[in-house]
């Protein structure tokens, strides 16, 4: 078949295909007819079989251009990725994050010792020789956290609503920012994960020792008390994602690393969504809770049931349908 | 064909043909990134304002900020077609390596990665991923299976430079006629000069050297496009 005819005897099918990608993609569908979409399929099938034979019969760039955009726009429509919602965010968070956390059980005990670990550490020696505190930290953002701790209590009732807002926006901000930095930086074969980690569990024990040291410890156990099971767990949750995202390059199997990475990122993508869900909730206790000025006792229960709520959730959550 | 050529992607379709997308160099996808950092800034000035109404207002400040910050090639890549506003200015898109539309995942992916790109200062790792790689893939493109591409179609469909139609000597490969159609389609963006040492390399063919040899060699390309 010449050029022409082959044009001609198909004119109005590619009119058409692209008169209703045109629609679809502008979002306008009132002009169409009710079965219009039906045809879609079909006219964009055949779109990819005359291109298949304008290339191979070599009828002009300018019609294979043509073509190769009709079914590129075609293709776009018709595998588009599915969209409920609703359905995903429940069977994500109440099944399959809890077992993808269980799934990488070694990884998230190594990575809880390694944030443990140095906090512990530098706490009780920063409750032991203050002096050495400024290694690690400077003296104006110590400052600063003394100021938010003051026994005298300025700060946690002097809160009004909008204060309450305003904490959760920064909290929200600041904390699942660092979440997304720890898992991000896991892509340098995990090491910045593991920095990131060691970093942060050095800060909170250099915090943490020097409250103790100058005698503020009820302050600032009463205010940590029902965030921290949330803020702490989803820190070492996020660090697992990324040192399994460093661990695709690091030794990728029997896979290239490029193949390991496609294959498995969005695995470790689905752990830092479900850490950063978890800070989420954190900053929320942490803005309207935590500063409330309400006995100690109850905040120490309230905590309690929180570090309960997060074990158990991680445990057991997601086991009953695996049977 | 011209695959081997040109910076052009092909993907095979489960419909059995072969689609070309066509890759954005390092250059466009700096434009648009440049543009959407104004974009951005204009943002936060705009923003910024909220702060004047106290407490509620600065906390809804700092939630912008934060999904502004993490959220804004994200949000747009999804639900725009794959732009960006910097890339729509610059007909770019961002596409899957199958040519298929992003998802969130996906975006979600190749955008929080920008934290690795930027390493170790003004996105270092990512210009040197993208010169290294066919397709200018930065680290997030090749974590998330991602293409930045060209989606208008400018550029493309120029006809070809008026010359008397001439039937080749020889019967010519497919690869070779898609060479001279694409010497002939390029051939307004060079130089008289450039063009004649160019369709040199055709003499053999065309018999002709100098501005003739070009006139030949244009011939042949609308001959072979189906001028008669």
């Amino acid at each position: 078949m010449k050029r022409e005819p082959f044009i001609a005897a198909r004119k109005q099918r590619w009119a058409r295909l692209e008169s209703l990608l045109a629609a679809l993609r502008t979002g306008r569908r009132d002009g169409l007819e009710r079965d219009a979409l039906h045809e879609l399929p079909r006219l964009y099938r055949q779109a990819c079989q005359d291109l298949a034979l304008a290339r191979r019969r070599m009828y002009g760039r300018e019609l294979v251009q043509r073509l190769n955009q009709m079914a590129l726009r075609g293709r776009e429509q018709l595998y588009r990725p599915s969209s409920r919602y609703l359905h995903e965010v429940a069977q994500f968070f109440g099944v399959d994050f809890p077992r993808l956390v269980r799934e990488e059980w070694r990884l998230f005990w190594i990575c809880s010792l390694l944030f443990a670990a140095p906090l512990v550490a530098v706490a009780v020696t920063a409750n032991k020789r203050p002096d050495l505190l400024y290694a690690v930290m400077d003296p104006e953002s110590l400052e600063r956290f003394e100021e938010m701790y003051a026994p005298d209590g300025a700060t946690s009732s002097g809160r009004g609503v909008g204060d309450n807002v305003r904490m959760f926006a920064f909290y929200v901000r600041n904390n699942v920012g660092i979440d997304f930095q720890i898992f991000a930086s896991g892509l340098v074969f995990g090491i910045g994960s593991l920095l990131s980690l060691i970093y942060n569990g050095v800060h909170f024990g250099a915090v943490a020792g020097h409250f103790v040291a100058i005698g503020y410890e009820q302050q600032l156990f009463t205010f940590v008390a029902g965030h921290s099971s949330w803020e702490l767990v989803a820190m070492v949750i996020a660090a697992v994602a990324g040192m399994r995202l460093g661990s695709l390059l690091v030794a990728p199997g029997r896979r290239s690393r490029a193949r390991a990475l496609v294959e498995d990122a969005p695995r470790c993508l689905r752990l830092l969504l479900g850490a950063a869900a978890m800070t989420f909730l954190a900053a929320f206790i942490e803005g309207f809770w935590s500063a409330q000025p309400l006995p100690g006792t109850l905040k120490y229960v309230v905590g309690a049931l929180m570090w309960t709520l997060v074990i158990v959730y991680l445990w057991l959550g997601g086991r009953r349908r695996a049977a | 064909m011209s695959a081997r050529l040109d910076t052009l992607a092909v993907v095979e379709a489960p419909e059995g043909v072969e689609l070309s997308l066509r890759v954005a160099g390092i250059t466009a996808r700096a434009l648009a990134f440049g543009i959407d950092l104004l974009v951005r800034l204009a943002l936060y000035s705009a923003l910024s304002w909220l702060s004047l109404f106290g407490g509620p207002g600065e906390a809804l400040l700092l939630l912008s900020v934060f999904v502004v910050e993490w959220f804004y090639p994200v949000l747009f890549e999804v639900l725009w077609a794959g732009q960006t506003p910097g890339k729509r200015v610059l007909g770019l898109a961002v596409v899957r390596d199958d040519g298929t539309p992003v998802g969130w995942s996906a975006s979600v992916l190749r955008n929080f990665l920008r934290v690795v790109d930027f390493l170790p200062g003004l996105y270092g790792a990512a210009i040197v991923s993208s010169l290294l790689s066919r397709d200018s893939k930065r680290i997030g493109d090749h974590v998330a299976g991602t293409l930045v591409v060209h989606v208008d179609g400018r550029g493309e469909l120029r006809a070809l430079p008026a010359a008397a139609p001439l039937a080749p000597p020889i019967s010519l490969v497919p690869e070779e006629q898609a060479a001279l159609l694409e010497f002939a389609a390029r051939s307004p963006e060079w130089k008289a000069d450039r063009r004649a040492e160019l369709a040199q390399q055709l003499a053999p063919l065309t018999g002709a050297s100098g501005a003739e040899g070009v006139q030949r060699a244009l011939g042949m390309a609308r001959w072979i496009e189906g001028a008669r």
